[in-house]
Formats: structure tokens, sequence, C-alpha cells
């Protein structure tokens, strides 16, 4: 492979191990952040149980959603110069912007969430994680402006070779960054509650004794679910209002990520059709009445098998979107090739192979400990605990020596 | 206006290298200074609240260079490609290792996480040690500058001063955090990183005629070694009479210091890198408004988390 290969394998690498870990944070942050406003209204012990068991899960997916992150982050300095050099007057802004704006603050929110239990007051550390998911959800919006400029570059002039901005209205209205964040965010709260699904699924199949806490949790899940993937849907169609000819012609097959598109598409219309099954069964409370006890268990190992499903679909989505837009980077004006830095092939596959055996072995790590905190159940809490707990009886934590 | 901008930058790595800088060193010093389990878990408890409000301020200044100087982070990228990887992957470690440490009660899974800690964040200290003391010695326009300079003994004298200065600042901050009675357990680690900050210090200042290193700007540079030797002189006295807070502040005067001798130092060639006056325009309406914000915000993280850890602590990492 030469040079412009690797690095775009890097590249595309380095995203989607990203974005596998962010489209969960963003799905479960609000989900978090409703069970600890019920939490702070109504004081109940089952609420903050519930804030703190998904805020666990939570917590340790973000850890693994930042550290990609900053890979990223010097991936187009690293690899792209071409693209630096092109068009870096025009999407470094948004870039810049969001490290600044929302990651910032998001960051510093977050610490203080987790650190902040017994400390803050509870309306405060409520409104912390409503912060931390306003912050979030921000960040996204900027990078999919950056984002959309690639996929098509609006709002700016080329002088000499180099973009400049002249339209920020356009830049910030791109119908590239706003329409496929109105599929995303839609995206991201149905992976959520396909997890939470799975996860809920996973205890009743075990005879939980904690039935109320998972029901709880299942409700949640299932409204979130069928309102989610009706919009999933519909704003996913609405992208053809606008999609090149190129991503025309890979949607309609022939090209080596055609297949990604069929799987997008039944996946969407099954979840659609799984959620409003399932919407339907809890308003008639008919979950255990309905159904006979070996069709129950049948569904609930689906969920349970199930539960990586988003996650490959989600690839499958920016395949399309990412490879669709080749040859360019900058779409009509900077092709890929002219945009990749010149470094050795040998020098970029170093990097590759790092960052690939690194990302692939702290990533299996974290979803084997979330699965571990997960089946744990909502007992023995790591988050907001004071460090006294069964696997470290023997901590001696300041003032209690 | 071009010199707002790079007190922006300044500012944010200042930033980055005095509150990450403590969390840098408490990692490396993490077995140390920690001698049991549960006292390397209270050390990551005096961490904690810090971790992700220290270390955002990197990812703040890679994105000030992105937006405002896209030529400069093209060439820094470039010329140093090898030790910006080694940098982000001892940093994704050091985070990883602090996160994961403690979510299995194994020993053998803690402290293997314990020395992955202390080595990648003894890494990153040098490998940003190592870049100052290349930038100092000129950024290329193209390429990459030779290996006698990358890794040179010049360039290894900066990575060695960083992770000097960075494990005294680590190593008063923990005893600023840690309980009163765990305090004294840092003292060791105080007065050796000081001796050899001190002595590293001291040979940065003779090597640098010695080695013909050509500064644009010697004099500020100077200033800011003399600064950091004061401060660490300080931070000796300070910490024997148990006055840790002034301690601390010393640190940070150096822990800021090779950031701000070599940006100093550099400043007309990292000028050159920036953007284009109407990107930087729009630019100034979001960042200037925001770093006030920005600086209102970890203020009142740092005031939430001002005591010593007790039994009131969140216990997470
Ligand atoms: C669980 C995940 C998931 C599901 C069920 C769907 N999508 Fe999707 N899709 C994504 C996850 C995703 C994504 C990963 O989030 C993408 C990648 C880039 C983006 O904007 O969203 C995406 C991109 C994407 C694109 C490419 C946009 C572009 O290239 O600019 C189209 C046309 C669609 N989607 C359409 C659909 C349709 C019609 C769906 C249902 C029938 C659907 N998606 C279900
Ligand atoms: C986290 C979400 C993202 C994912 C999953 C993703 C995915 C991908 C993929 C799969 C490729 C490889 C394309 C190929 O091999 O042909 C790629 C390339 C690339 N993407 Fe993205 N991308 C994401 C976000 C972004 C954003 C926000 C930007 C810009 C700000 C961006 C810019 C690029 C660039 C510069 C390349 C390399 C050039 C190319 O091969 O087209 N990506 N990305
Ligand atoms: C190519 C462009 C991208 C870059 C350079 C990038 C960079 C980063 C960085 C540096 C972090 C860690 C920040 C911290 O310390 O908190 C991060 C986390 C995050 N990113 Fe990205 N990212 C990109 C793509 C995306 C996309 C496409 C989305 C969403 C649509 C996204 C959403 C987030 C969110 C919500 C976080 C918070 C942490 C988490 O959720 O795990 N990013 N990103």
């Amino acid at each position: 492979m030469d040079v412009l290969e690797l690095s775009r394998l890097q590249f595309a690498s380095t995203a989607i191990f990203h974005f596998l870990f962010v489209v969960l944070t963003l799905g479960l942050a609000p989900v978090v952040a409703f069970f600890q406003t019920r939490w702070a209204i109504s004081g109940k012990e089952v609420h903050e149980r519930l804030t703190r068991y998904w805020g666990q899960l939570y917590v340790v997916n973000y850890a693994m959603g930042i550290v990609v992150g900053l890979a990223m982050e010097f991936q187009f300095g690293l690899h792209w110069s071409g693209l630096m050099t092109f068009a870096g007057d025009v999407f470094g802004a948004p870039l810049a912007t969001e490290t600044l704006v929302a990651f910032f603050l998001e960051s510093t929110f977050l610490g203080m969430w987790i650190f902040g239990w017994h400390r803050l007051n509870r309306w405060v550390h409520t409104a912390l994680i409503w912060l931390v998911v306003l912050t979030a959800y921000l960040s996204a919006y900027w990078v999919m402006v950056a984002n959309g400029f690639l996929q098509d570059p609006v709002g700016h002039v080329v002088e000499d070779g180099v973009a400049r901005i002249d339209d920020v209205g356009a830049l910030l209205t791109n119908q590239q960054a706003i329409g496929a964040l109105l599929h995303i965010v839609p995206v991201c709260l149905l992976t959520a509650s396909v997890v939470m699904l799975g996860i809920c699924s996973w205890h009743f199949l075990r005879g939980t004794p904690d039935v109320d806490f998972f029901r709880r949790s299942l409700r949640v899940a299932v409204v979130m679910g069928a309102v989610a993937a009706v919009f999933a849907v519909g704003f996913g169609f609405a992208q053809f209002a606008y999609l090149t000819d190129e991503k025309t012609q890979v949607i309609d097959g022939g090209h080596w990520v055609s297949f990604a598109w069929p799987l997008m598409e039944i996946s969407g219309t099954l979840y659609m059709m799984i959620f409003s099954g399932l919407l339907f069964f809890l308003i008639m409370n008919g979950f255990d009445r309905a159904r006979p006890a070996w069709l129950r268990r049948f569904w609930h190992r689906f969920y349970v098998w199930t539960l990586p499903w988003p996650f490959v679909v989600v690839a499958c989505g920016w395949l399309i979107r990412e490879v669709g837009r080749q040859p360019w980077v900058v779409y009509g004006e900077l092709t890929t090739a002219d945009a990749v830095s010149a470094h050795s092939a040998g020098t970029v596959l170093t990097s590759l192979v790092l960052f690939g055996v690194l990302f692939a072995t702290l990533a299996v790590l974290d979803w084997w400990l979330i699965a571990r905190l997960a089946r744990r159940g909502p007992h023995d809490l790591a988050l907001g605990s004071d460090g006294v707990s069964v696997d470290e009886p023997e901590l001696v934590l300041a003032g209690r020596d | 206006m071009e010199t707002t901008w790079l007190v922006a930058l300044g500012l944010m790595l200042t930033g980055w290298s005095v509150l990450d800088g403590a969390n840098l060193g408490l990692g490396m010093s993490l077995r140390r200074i920690g001698r049991s389990g549960p006292e390397r878990r209270l050390l990551l408890t005096a961490l904690g609240p810090f971790l992700l409000g220290g270390e955002v301020w990197l990812v703040a200044s890679a994105g000030l260079l992105i937006g405002a100087f896209p030529a400069l982070e093209k060439d820094l990228l470039t010329a140093y490609y090898p030790l910006i990887v080694g940098l982000v992957i001892a940093w994704v470690l050091r985070d990883i290792g602090v996160w994961f440490r403690s979510r299995r009660p194994s020993r053998s899974w803690q402290g293997g996480w314990e020395s992955v800690v202390v080595a990648a964040s003894t890494v990153m200290a040098f490998a940003w040690g190592l870049l100052l003391g290349n930038i100092v010695q000129g950024v290329p326009t193209t390429g990459r500058p030779g290996v006698e300079t990358l890794v040179g003994p010049y360039s290894l004298l900066w990575g060695a001063v960083v992770v000097a200065v960075f494990t005294l600042h680590g190593a008063v901050f923990a005893a600023l955090r840690l309980p009163r009675g765990r305090r004294v357990r840092a003292a060791g680690t105080v007065r050796k990183a000081g001796t050899a900050a001190l002595a590293l210090l001291a040979a940065v200042g003779v090597l640098t005629p010695a080695f013909s290193v050509d500064l644009a700007r010697p004099l500020p540079a100077a200033i800011m070694g003399v600064a950091a030797v004061v401060a660490v002189t300080l931070t000796l006295r300070l910490f024997e009479r148990g006055r840790e807070g002034w301690a601390c502040a010393c640190t940070a005067v150096a822990a800021a210091a090779p950031l701000l001798a070599a940006g100093l130092a550099s400043a007309p060639r990292l000028r050159a890198g920036l953007a284009s006056a109407d990107s930087l325009d729009l630019l100034a309406t979001v960042v200037f408004p925001a770093i006030p914000v920005l600086i209102a915000v970890q203020a009142w993280m740092w005031w939430t988390f001002r005591h010593r850890v007790g039994p009131r602590s969140a216990v997470f990492f």
C-alpha cells in the first residue's frame, strides 16, 4: 500500500473507533441526566441507583471516546498537510471552536460531575450533567460543520490556491452538516436504547432480584428507542435530498462499500418495527401477560445477542459518507491524493500499526470492563462511591485510617 | 493582533504545563510516593478531579493551533512526526491507566496499570521536553530534522529537564492534596527531583551557548531559565517549612518555564504560521470571549476541590 492508502486507512480506523464510543456517550448522557433529575426531585433511592448504574457505564465508555479523540485531533496535521494548507483557514475555525467552547467545558464539567458526589449541592450536581449533555451535542455540531464542509464546501472563496471563509452563515447552516446531525442524534439515542434493552434483557434472563430497577430502565429505553428509530429513519431518507451523484451510485450498488447501504436500510426499518412493537406492549402493560415464557426468553436472548449490531451499522453509515466522497477530500476542490503529507510509507505504516494495536486492545478491554459492570447489576456501584467496596474492602481512605 | 494569538496559545499551553504537569508528575511518582495499593488509590483520588480539567488544556491548544496557526501546525506535525506519535500514545496510555487501574480488584491488574501510568507519564513529559528542545533549535519549513537533532543530546537534555520539573511539581501537588498525616511520603521525591532539576537547568544554561544553539531571542529565554532556578530553590525551602501551598505556586512557575522559554525564544518563527486575517477575525469573536469563561469554570472546579482528600471525597479512579 502507498502512503495515500495507509493514511486513509489510519484516518478511517481512528475515526470509526472514535465514533463507536462517542455514539454511546451521546446516547447515554441524556438518559443519565434524566434519571438524575428524577432523583433530585424525588430523592428516592431507586432513582439514585439508576443514575449511578447507567452513569458508570457511560463514564467508562467515555474514557475510550476521549483517548481516541486525542489521536483524531492530530490526524489532520500528521497526514493531511495538503488539506491544512488548502482548507486549514476554513475548517480549522470550527474545529478550534469545538475544542475551546465545547470539549473544554464538557471535560471540566464531567470531571466535576464524577468527583462532585457528596460534595456539591444536588441541584448543582444535576445541572452539571445537563451541561455535559449540552456541550457534548454542541461539540457534535461543530465537528459536523467541519465534516460538512468537506462534503459540500460552501461559504468560501479560493485565492492563490488557499480557501478563505467569506460566508460564515453558509458554513454554519451547511445542509451537509445539519442534515447529517439530524440523522446522527436519533441514531445515538437509538444505539443507547438498544444497549439498555440488551442489558436489561440479560438481567431478566438471569432472574434478577432487581426487577423494579430493570423494569424502570426498560421503560425509558423503549420509549426513547421508539421515538429515536422513527426520526433516525426519517432523517436518513431525508439525506437523499442532497446526496452527491457519487454517493447515489454507491447506494445503487457496484461499489465496494455498497454492501453498507442495505445493512443500514434494513436495520433502520427493523429497529423501527421492533421498538414500536415494544412500545405497544408497554402501553398495554403486556410484557409478561401477552407472551408465553418461551417467547419471552427468545426475545430476551435476541436483544442480548444483537446488542453490538447498531455499532456495526454506524460504521457502515460512515463508510458510505466518507468513502463515498472519494476521490475528493474537499468535494470538487481538493483530491485526497493532493492532500496527503509526503511521508514515507514505512513511517505511516509504523504509526498505523502502533495506533491500531493500541486502540484495538484498549477497546476490547474497555468493552469487557463495561460488560463486567453491567453484569454486576445495581450493587456495589463504582460511580459516586466512597471507595469502600466488596472489591476493595481494605481501602484505607483518608480520615478512616 | 498577531502577538495576541501567540499569547492565547501561550496561555493554553502554560495552563497545560501547570495543571497537567502536576498530574503527570504525580503519575510518574505513583509507585514511589504510594507504597501500597490503597495508598496509590489515595493518590489517584487526589488526582481524580483534576485529570480531565488538566489535560483539556492541551486538547484546546491543539485546537487553537489548527484554527489559528494551520501552517505552523502542519510544519510542527510534519517535522516532529515521531515525537508527536510517541506523545499521543503515551497520553492515551496514561489516561487509560488511570481510568482502568481500579476497575478490578486483582492485584496484578492494578499493579500492571500502575506501572503503565508511571511509564506513560514519564514518556509523555519526556516527549514534550524533546519537542520543546527541538523547537528551540528551529522549526524546519519542509521535511524533518535529522536524528541527531530530533533525539540529539541537546534535545534529550530538554526532555530530562521537563521530567525533573514535572516530577517536582507533581510531588508537591501530592503533598498538598494528601491527608496531612501522609504528606511526608512525598518529601523524598521533592528533594531528589528538586536537586535534579537544578542541575539540569544549569546544564541547559551552559550547553545552549556551548552547542551554539541559535536562539532568535535569547534574553527572554535566559530570564525564564533564571526564574525556574529561583522557583525550584524557593520550593525546596518552602517545602521544608511545610508551606506546601506556596511551594506549589513556585513549582508551577518551574513547570511553565521550559515552555515559556522555548516559546519566547522562537516567537518570530511561530508567528509565521498564522492563518489569514478574515479567519482570525472570525475565530477572535469566539476565542476571546470564551477564554474568561473557560478560566472561570476551571476556577470553580479548583475551588470545589481545594480541600485535601478526606472521608467525603468521591472515589472513582
Ligand atoms: C444505528 C445506526 C444507523 C441506522 C439504523 C441508520 N443509519 Fe444512516 N447513518 C448512520 C447510522 C445509521 C451514521 C453512522 O450515523 C451516519 C454516518 C454519517 C452520518 O451522517 O450518519 C449515517 C449516514 C447515512 C447516509 C449517508 C449520508 C451522507 O453520505 O452524507 C444516508 C443516506 C443514510 N444514513 C440513510 C439512512 C436510512 C435511509 C436509514 C433507515 C432506513 C438509516 N440511514 C439508518
Ligand atoms: C467520527 C466520525 C467520522 C468517521 C467515522 C469518519 C470515517 C472516515 C472514513 C471511513 C474515512 C476513509 C475514507 C476512505 O478510505 O476513502 C475517512 C477519511 C477521512 N475523513 Fe472522516 N470520518 C469521521 C469524521 C470526520 C470529520 C469530522 C472530518 C473532518 C473534519 C473527517 C475528515 C476525513 C478526512 C480528511 C479523511 C481522509 C481523506 C479521505 O480518505 O477521504 N472525518 N473518514
Ligand atoms: C475528525 C474530527 C474529530 C476530532 C478531531 C475529534 C476530536 C476529539 C477529541 C480530541 C476528543 C476528546 C476531548 C476531551 O478531552 O474531552 C473527542 C471527544 C468527543 N468527540 Fe470527537 N472528534 C472528531 C469527530 C467527532 C464526531 C464526528 C463526533 C460526533 C458526531 C464527535 C463527538 C465527540 C464527543 C461527544 C466527545 C466527548 C467524549 C466522548 O463522547 O467519548 N467527535 N473528540
